[in-house]
């Protein structure tokens, strides 16, 4: 097992060395002088531009540019914001904790609802339950996140006047602001998850339900409920816990949206107003980090696969 | 977004040649197919006709009808510049049904062909081909997406290849892995035995035969790249104004919310539509050309 886990963090070098190549490539398609941008119209005069190029190693050929970015990135050394002139880690350090409480919100309403409702599909298999279920879960993957939101904002902030209609609290400063903050933000992010993981829960409980084992639990008398709930739950849970896993990173994305909307100061925000305001040191650094996120959490999804089902042997 | 999932190597087996009204006839049999269906020819019909059907023209301004609540004269309300929203709505479909087939088009033109060849040749070539579609795949699409139109500066054009590069790698993992069991066949053998060079067995001999799943995965992709689009023109980083994009008509109009909530319903309606019916039909598609994998996959 250990010995796997080494392997696929070499296998990942590969992967990260593309990544770095096409981020870096990117941001070096950008139109426009970097440096200009830096220092700001008012301040442009030829001198202080080669100054700054020079400070910056923006006189040497693009090779050796990537190297020493890649040098101080592998030092967590990301360079610096220009909009808020802090060091691009700092940023990321102080919203990431904003983001991450989204994540985990909305990863826990995905499982309260997609789990429960994807057995309940497979157990009353193209029943009237099942053919509901399937219909609202096509729904939640096409409904736009962004017009969920509205229509929910419009519901419970406008009209029942029930939740704040924006805005980020807190949850360990003020624990109730903190938590009808995070309500629509959770919700909205969640049923979108909760819809793929209804349709993975139902095909793996179908799978599952098809199996002999099943059969002969069934056949030696146990209740139904022992049925699902013991046997075939825990064997339909192996794929559902590597969707589950991916979902991290679709989380990453999803932030940026749903921070947009809710006005809450975390990563995916970050990155909108790093874009819209030609920080592009943000944006290098948020593309890295968000793929470097995601790897981590294919890589655990693999390790947790393993983990779960000892028949999984890494050779 | 879930367009990531990946149909499985064996669809390209059960593709079968079909004639065109039979191949309708069994696609209509599949529930909701004609749901999906219909929505789609209301879409490219309001895109194809969107000037003759228009009431007004998309970016007319009615200063004495700002912000008015839907009515006979204006069956969806009009914006706070006093557009027509009806009008805004059918020139929008132009802008989503565009990206959409321009998106999917670049996505399947780079990607098939590098799926085709890592399959077929292996080794080496596929193991860096591979990687490369890794590495993009492992930017979550939307922060890619934003990231390239970043790069490439807004516009109409640089948001179709931002959503057609994101969705390249799945069409090239998709090809690579139906090459793989479609290589080992009896005919690809007897073509390499009659001498045939390999550009002739992939693009004659194998491509006819992977295409089953490209068909489906581009149905689905119509309905991430429209979900994209509106995604990035919402953040207001897609297409810019005055043309007139679903996403683009959400996010203007949600500071209205509370004095007109139509602005931000009806746009918000027609992404919801239009990505709902896509993925009926890619769901649809892959049912009458692989009756097994639906199956399989429980959706039936």
């Amino acid at each position: 097992m250990q010995q796997y886990i080494i392997r696929r963090v070499f296998q990942m070098i590969p992967v990260l060395f593309i990544i770095s190549v096409v981020v870096f490539g990117l941001m070096h398609l950008v139109p426009g002088d970097p440096v200009a941008f830096m220092i700001g119209e008012d301040a442009i005069n030829l001198e202080n531009m080669e100054e700054m190029r020079r400070q910056l190693g923006l006189d040497k050929p693009l090779p050796v540019q990537y190297l020493m970015w890649v040098q101080r990135a592998a030092q967590g050394d990301l360079g610096r914001s220009v909009r808020s002139k802090l060091p691009v880690r700092d940023e990321i350090a102080r919203r990431l904790p904003v983001t991450l409480q989204l994540a985990v919100a909305s990863i826990l309403v995905s499982v309260l609802i997609g789990i429960p409702v994807g057995i309940i599909a497979a157990v009353h298999r193209n029943s009237k339950l099942d053919v509901i279920a399937t219909v609202l879960s096509m729904s939640g993957v096409a409904m736009p996140s962004f017009w969920q939101a509205i229509l929910l904002i419009f519901l419970f902030s406008l009209i029942l006047r029930w939740l704040p209609v924006a805005g980020y609290v807190n949850i360990f400063e003020n624990p109730i602001g903190g938590l009808r903050a995070m309500i629509l933000p959770a919700i909205v992010l969640g049923t979108h998850q909760a819809a793929v993981l209804t349709r993975q829960t139902r095909s793996a409980m179908l799978e599952v339900m098809a199996m002999e084992y099943i059969a002969t639990a069934r056949a030696k008398g146990l209740a139904e409920r022992t049925v699902i709930w013991m046997h075939a739950l825990k064997n339909a849970l192996l794929p559902v816990v590597t969707v589950l896993s991916l979902q991290v990173g679709r989380v990453l994305g999803g932030a940026v949206i749903i921070e947009t909307i809710f006005a809450w100061p975390g990563l995916g925000r970050l990155t909108v107003q790093a874009i819209a305001g030609h920080d592009f040191q943000v944006v290098q650094a948020m593309v890295l980090f968000a793929a470097l996120i995601t790897l981590a959490s294919n890589l655990m999804a693999d390790i947790l696969y393993g983990w779960l089902d000892p028949r999984i042997r890494y050779s | 977004m879930q367009q990531r999932n990946i149909a499985l190597p064996q669809l390209a087996q059960r593709q079968g040649r079909q004639l065109a009204p039979e191949f309708l006839r069994n696609l209509l049999k599949v529930r909701l197919a004609g749901v999906g269906l219909l929505i789609i020819a209301v879409l490219v019909l309001s895109a194809v006709l969107a000037d003759k059907i228009a009431p007004y023209t998309p970016i007319a301004q009615h200063a004495q009808d700002q912000l008015a609540p839907p009515s006979s004269a204006y069956l969806m309300g009009t914006d706070q510049a006093g557009r027509d929203m009806l009008s805004r709505i059918i020139y929008g479909a132009q802008v989503s049904l565009l990206v959409g087939i321009i998106a999917v088009g670049i996505a399947v033109i780079v990607g098939v062909p590098l799926g085709l060849i890592s399959g077929y040749y292996g080794g080496k070539l596929d193991d860096v081909i591979m990687r490369i579609m890794d590495a993009v795949l492992s930017i979550p699409t939307i922060i890619l997406a934003l990231a390239i139109v970043a790069a490439l500066g807004p516009g109409l054009v640089n948001v179709m290849i931002a959503i057609g590069v994101t969705s390249t790698p799945v069409y090239a993992r998709l090809v690579r892995a139906s090459t793989l069991s479609v290589r080992e066949r009896d005919y690809i053998t007897a073509a390499k035995a009659n001498g045939a060079k390999a550009f002739r067995i992939i693009f004659i001999h194998t491509w006819p035969n992977v295409t089953a799943p490209i068909i489906v995965q581009g149905s689905l992709g119509m309905a991430f790249a429209v979900l994209a689009e509106a995604s990035l023109s919402f953040l207001g980083i897609g297409v810019p104004p005055p043309t007139p994009t679903w996403g683009g008509m959400l996010q203007s109009g949600f500071p209205y919310l509370e004095l007109a909530p139509w602005l931000a319903m009806f746009p918000g309606l027609a992404i919801f539509l239009t990505v709902l019916a896509f993925n009926f039909v890619g769901d649809a598609l892959r049912d009458v050309l692989d009756p097994r994998l639906g199956r399989a996959l429980g959706l039936r």
